[in-house]
């Protein structure tokens, strides 16, 4: 088999389109079955691939020092400003500890994709030979681990350091948590896009978790927002999954108690990753065509 | 006719004994130059000028709101929105001294340039002091935006004599950069800085008591909380502009910043020569 070097490319070849690679045909049984094993090989390689290089990068005592540090002193502060027995303290208990899944959407979904720029990789992994979604999942997935450990931390700080007695109803945190992710995970690729536009994806995570951080009733419920923030806070998932979190974990709530909150929940946990999917392949399409994709 | 070539300058800089007005005009001329390509690095992206205002500015509000829905209008004796103004400005002392001084020899590994600023006959802690000053330049439209959303909150002041006023606003640039130093040493020693000075960062805004005041720490966490400058500068500054502080007031938090500042500098400068002492020693320039 002759390859085409640009020693013996000729004029005639410029014009040409590459000949695609010979595929191996396979039985149309077993091709979505084998699509599927693909896939999470896929997903699953690049998910062993970045939680190790996570882990080398902090080391395995500064990454959990850094996981541990920051949730219990966000909590340690709360505490002290309004007092270890209030229940907004409670309740921005529940707060940290779902926040967990806004950090990650905001600074580890929203730059995954910059981050490969910086290194290099990103055009090898647009050309590899997968799905877009497999290797960008297994990405996605690794943040699980933080998020356990930062969750973790949190809930342990509120529970054994500062006194908060949970009261969880599992069957409705089990609605919930899923219907959280996915409505955040909507939001963290949309992030991601934004972030491969700008070219500065931390910076812009910096300025989305400001945003979140204030709109999202991270700290203080929505409804005790001034109205002048109650108005956009309603406009983003956070504030009614952190609600309904918390009254699932500190009050024993049913879903029957939770259903103001869990509806529109629901809404954004469909809603938000078409428009993340859509506005992505949006995003992608106008860098592509500025051919910026590998440009920092 | 060809013109003809202006004469190279072929003798090499006189190297040698130098008075202490060349060797400051050096250092002056190091940090000058230190600031203007920092200042030029971190205005060089349009979401970089947006989004260091808005921090301060959500952090003000958001522990703002926080108190009010507590149903607290006054902390440590004064308006809860003067107290937090103050603290806000601690808060951004200290994020100067992490991410701009701090951070800056690390910065210089990052982008490739720590070999050859090794080899250049600088003066480090010029740059590093360059690079906080760039810090503090660039904090100005946050201070701007911190000050205009002050007013409108309601924020007050009850200030002592203007000279001790400046002179607190001046320990906490001092304290600003003196911890700086410090930390670049620090955070080069570790070889991960990004991941030290987030750890470090957010217990400090604690101990700080920038957000919540330092009478309601307990005992240890206040012991621990006077090993840091920025919160004694704050302490001073505090007391200075709300609740109308002599000298006599702030005298002992002003000494405790610049006396805790000038140990973490002198630190500093020791540590950045014992570092590239053995970085050069080891053949390892760049690996720091």
């Amino acid at each position: 088999m002759s390859h085409v070097t640009p020693a013996n490319l000729t004029s005639t070849d410029l014009g040409r389109r590459p000949t695609p690679p010979p595929v191996q045909p396979s039985g149309t049984r077993d091709r979505p079955l084998r699509a599927v094993a693909l896939w999470w090989q896929a997903a699953s390689a690049s998910l062993r691939a970045m939680v190790t290089e996570r882990f080398y990068l902090a080391g395995v005592g500064g990454g959990m020092l850094l996981l541990a540090v920051l949730p219990f002193m966000q909590v340690a502060t709360y505490a002290l400003l309004y007092g270890r027995n209030s229940d907004l303290f409670r309740y921005a208990a529940v707060g940290m500890i779902a926040s967990a899944i806004v950090f990650q959407t905001a600074f580890w979904v929203g730059e995954i994709l910059d981050r490969e720029r910086v290194k290099g990789t990103l055009v090898p992994l647009f050309l590899a030979p997968c799905p877009r979604s497999a290797w960008l999942s297994g990405f996605i997935l690794s943040g699980l681990v933080e998020i356990s450990v930062v969750a973790g931390t949190s809930w342990l700080a509120a529970w054994l350091v500062f006194g908060v007695a949970f009261d969880v109803n599992l069957l409705t945190l089990a609605v919930i948590v899923p219907l959280f992710i996915s409505a955040l995970w909507g939001l963290g690729i949309i992030c991601s896009g934004i972030g491969l536009l700008v070219k500065k994806a931390n910076p812009f995570a910096n300025l989305v978790w400001s945003a979140f951080s204030l709109l999202g009733g991270i700290f203080v419920p929505i409804d005790r927002l001034p109205r002048w923030l109650e108005i956009p806070a309603h406009a983003l998932p956070i504030g009614y999954g952190i609600q309904a979190l918390a009254d699932a974990s500190l009050n024993h709530a049913s879903l029957r108690d939770v259903a103001p909150d869990l509806l529109p929940l629901a809404a954004f946990a469909v809603a938000m990753p078409l428009l993340g999917v859509l506005t992505f392949r949006w995003l992608e399409r106008v860098i592509r065509v500025r051919g910026e994709l590998d440009v920092y | 006719m060809a013109a003809s070539a202006p004469p190279l300058p072929l003798a090499a800089p006189v190297v040698g004994p130098q008075s202490l007005r060349g060797t400051l005009r050096e250092v002056v001329w190091w940090v000058l130059a230190a600031t203007l390509a920092t200042w030029k690095n971190g205005t060089a992206y349009l979401i970089n000028v947006i989004r260091w205002p808005v921090w301060p500015m959500t952090t003000f509000l958001i522990s703002w709101i926080a108190y009010r829905a507590n149903g607290q209008t006054t902390v440590a004796g004064a308006s809860v929105v003067s107290f937090l103004f103050v603290g806000v400005l601690g808060q951004m002392s200290w994020s100067n001294s992490i991410w701009w001084s701090g951070a800056s020899i690390d910065n210089e590994r990052n982008e490739g340039t720590i070999a050859a600023l090794f080899m250049s006959p600088a003066n480090r802690v010029a740059i590093v002091t360059g690079h906080g000053l760039a810090g503090l330049l660039i904090l100005i439209p946050s201070l701007v935006v911190l000050c205009i959303v002050g007013a409108l909150a309601g924020v007050t002041f009850a200030a002592g004599p203007p000279l001790i006023v400046v002179l607190t606003v001046l320990t906490m640039l001092l304290t600003t950069l003196g911890a700086g130093l410090g930390l670049a040493a620090l955070f080069i020693l570790t070889r991960r800085a990004n991941l030290f000075a987030n750890v470090i960062q957010h217990p400090i805004y604690l101990l700080g008591g920038f957000i919540v005041p330092r009478e309601r720490f307990p005992d240890w966490m206040y012991a621990l909380s006077q090993a840091v400058p920025t919160a004694h500068a704050v302490d001073a500054l505090r007391t200075a502009l709300l609740h109308s502080g002599t000298w006599s007031d702030v005298r002992n938090p002003l000494l405790a910043a610049l006396g805790l500042s000038a140990l973490y500098a002198l630190l500093g400068v020791a540590g950045l020569r014992r570092i590239e002492h053995v970085a050069r020693n080891s053949g390892e320039l760049d690996l720091y």
